[in-house]
């Protein structure tokens, strides 16, 4: 027992070096104050049979590290999840102990703003499907130990979207979450993005969609800004530059990434995380934006849920998950 | 001073943890609230919450559509082996997309559904008159434009697109029924220029047979008596293009090859000298999208 206080202390003392290095006098927090949030955001790449079979053990291994994380008191209190089409999915979300789950909107709950796509609609009128024909839901899931006070989502219009990426009703979700001792509530947004290559459209049109959306973003972010501070996370399909160019301008956030680099000593990179996996050689991504009175800082960032499962990777795409510090000011 | 934060969740007293570590220089602080509040051990279902939708205040046009101008060939009548040039107006436009007019044709859509639009549809026909034919036609009836009104399915699955139409005569031209099934893909070379194959078959009652290929009475004419049967008697393959000039203008342009097959196919107008089995159709047109 001895032997494991001292430990802990060294931990501790460590973790407090790291928090000292970077806060200052100026602008170190009163600790009473300082509020620490684990926010995951992970696309599980669960398409439904027959795009892909056999993924049940993967959503379990999944379910289980998430499980064996929140028995070690170490679970990230926020969990974004996208590509949850499959219903065998839903495992992550039922067994892992989120008292709160949002689930965005499902096929049908789709927008039936904007036309159809010119080329879809040159033949027969009648066979020009202008509201959008989706074959699946957003996919997107939000999980919370926090209770999750507000809901709001927006499906894009049928012409935000290119090529296969159309199939899915991509959203915006967003979740307003009561943290206790904040002075205001959180705004968590989840979204996924038009896909580049893997729409199988031309690069003009997966281009247009995903401005579109962005566009979108910006329009939904205004639209439910109450100076709450927000964190939007998901899997942008940013990793072509123009495209997080003209994201990140519209947007106007911060990029976790790149703030968390920024701060070396403040904020601290998980073991084994490539430093490209966090700014531009990933389609995941954080940004964050503080709210009035309440300040937001990235203090660990990493890439985790990278094991193999029978020499299979869990997903397609690795976890992304950063320690926040909310802070009131 | 050091500070360290520690969730609650870690499930140690803090206050424990502070005294201990005070003399380190460690300040201990803590979520204050999240321990009593925050069930970090639920083992329960989770409550899904609903979500309420933001929309837009955009508005989707009632009216939409295209107006072409260009120029087309076409078979001087069904069977035909002559083809002539002519002026083309080509348009389409669709209310509210309930009602919509493609040239010659006038539907409203009654059904729908994610994989399918059902309704009603009505055209006129063009029929086939002594005056456009050469002299080996003179002598047989003429057969007036008809206008038919019938059924139609439709549906598409992204770039796919199949449709269905029914149609029965209501002006007493031919007093029969006829039925065209078309299938396409679009193929999107790049953001501009597209191309969809589209394969078709059209099938003909035995009285839509008989006036368009059949001879009832060959008195002044030179053919032999033929009744034409029901049956498929045309099928064809077309290949539509389509390049964006702009937002509001393209050019099109469509080439269909049919081939006329069995009843068809044995008609003596079909075989004459003025018929044949290939027909040819196509259009080039500038058009105007609004």
């Amino acid at each position: 027992m001895a032997g494991m206080m001292k430990f802990t202390v060294i931990i501790l003392m460590l973790m407090g070096a790291v928090f000292e290095q970077g806060a200052g006098a100026a602008d170190a927090p009163k600790a009473s104050e300082v509020i620490v949030l684990r926010v995951l955001s992970y696309n599980i790449n669960g398409l439904p049979a027959p795009i892909k079979k056999g993924k049940e053990p993967h959503y379990a291994r999944i379910a289980d590290v998430l499980n064996e994380r929140r028995a070690n008191g170490t679970q990230p209190h926020i969990v974004l999840i996208q590509e949850a089409f499959d219903g065998k999915s839903d495992i992550v979300a039922e067994t892992t102990g989120y008292k709160y789950v949002l689930k965005g909107p499902g096929r049908k709950d789709e927008s039936k703003r904007g036309d159809a796509h010119w080329v879809q609609k040159t033949r027969k009128a009648y066979a020009s499907f202008s509201d959008p024909q989706k074959f699946m839901g957003s996919g997107l899931l939000i999980l919370s130990d926090y209770p999750i006070i507000d809901a709001r989502h927006k499906a894009f219009n049928s012409d935000e979207c290119a090529g296969f990426d159309c199939m899915s009703n991509k959203s915006i979700l967003l979740a307003r979450i009561e943290i206790p001792g904040l002075g205001r509530p959180l705004d968590i947004i989840n979204s996924h993005f038009n896909s580049r290559s893997a729409a199988k459209a031309p690069k003009k049109a997966v281009f247009k969609a995903h401005s579109r959306q962005t566009n979108t973003l910006k329009w939904f972010l205004d639209k439910t800004h109450t100076g709450n501070p927000i964190i939007v996370a998901g899997d942008f399909n940013t990793k072509e530059e123009r495209r997080y160019s003209y994201f990140t301008e519209i947007i106007g956030f911060k990029d976790a990434g790149v703030e968390c680099l920024d701060a070396i000593g403040r904020c601290a990179v998980g073991e084994g995380t490539r430093v490209e996996e966090l700014l531009f050689k990933t389609n995941d991504k954080h940004f964050y934006a503080d709210g009035d009175g309440v300040q937001v800082q990235p203090r660990r960032m990493e890439r985790n849920f990278d094991e193999m499962l029978n020499g299979k990777p869990l997903s397609d795409h690795l976890g992304y998950e950063v320690v926040y510090s909310l802070l009131n000011e | 001073m050091i500070y360290v934060v520690i969730g609650f969740e870690a499930g140690f007293p803090v206050k424990v943890w502070a005294k201990f570590l005070a003399p380190l220089g460690v300040c201990v602080a803590a979520i204050p609230v999240a321990a009593k509040d925050v069930d970090f051990k639920y083992s329960g279902q989770p409550i899904y919450i609903q979500s309420e939708e933001i929309e837009d205040e955009r508005k989707k046009d009632n009216w939409s559509g295209r107006l072409g101008i260009g120029l087309q060939i076409a078979p001087d009548f069904l069977g035909s082996s002559e083809h002539t040039l002519t002026s083309a107006v080509d348009f389409k436009a669709s209310y509210k997309d309930i009602i919509f007019i493609e040239n010659n044709k006038i539907g409203s859509i009654l059904y729908k559904k994610r994989l399918l639009r059902a309704g009603i549809i009505g055209r006129a026909s063009l029929g086939r008159r002594n005056d456009l034919v050469l002299a080996d036609l003179q002598g047989l009836p003429d057969v007036n434009e008809a206008f038919e009104v019938g059924v139609f399915a439709g549906t598409s699955l992204y770039k796919l697109f199949l449709s269905a139409e029914a149609y029965f005569d209501v002006s007493g031209v031919h007093n029969g029924a006829n039925v065209e099934l078309e299938a396409g893909y679009t193929y999107e070379f790049n953001s501009k220029f597209t191309v969809a194959p589209i394969l078709g078959a059209v099938w003909g009652s035995g009285d839509y047979m008989q006036t368009y290929f059949g001879v009832d009475d060959a008195v002044g004419t030179s053919f032999e008596p033929y009744r034409a049967s029901a049956g498929f008697y045309e099928v064809y393959a077309e290949i539509a293009m389509e390049h964006r000039l702009s937002k509001n203008w393209l050019v099109k342009g469509s080439m269909r090859f049919s081939d006329l097959v069995g009843s068809a196919e044995n008609s003596p107008i079909v075989r004459s000298d003025d018929g044949s089995t290939d027909q040819l159709s196509a259009i080039f047109a500038v058009v105007w999208l609004f």
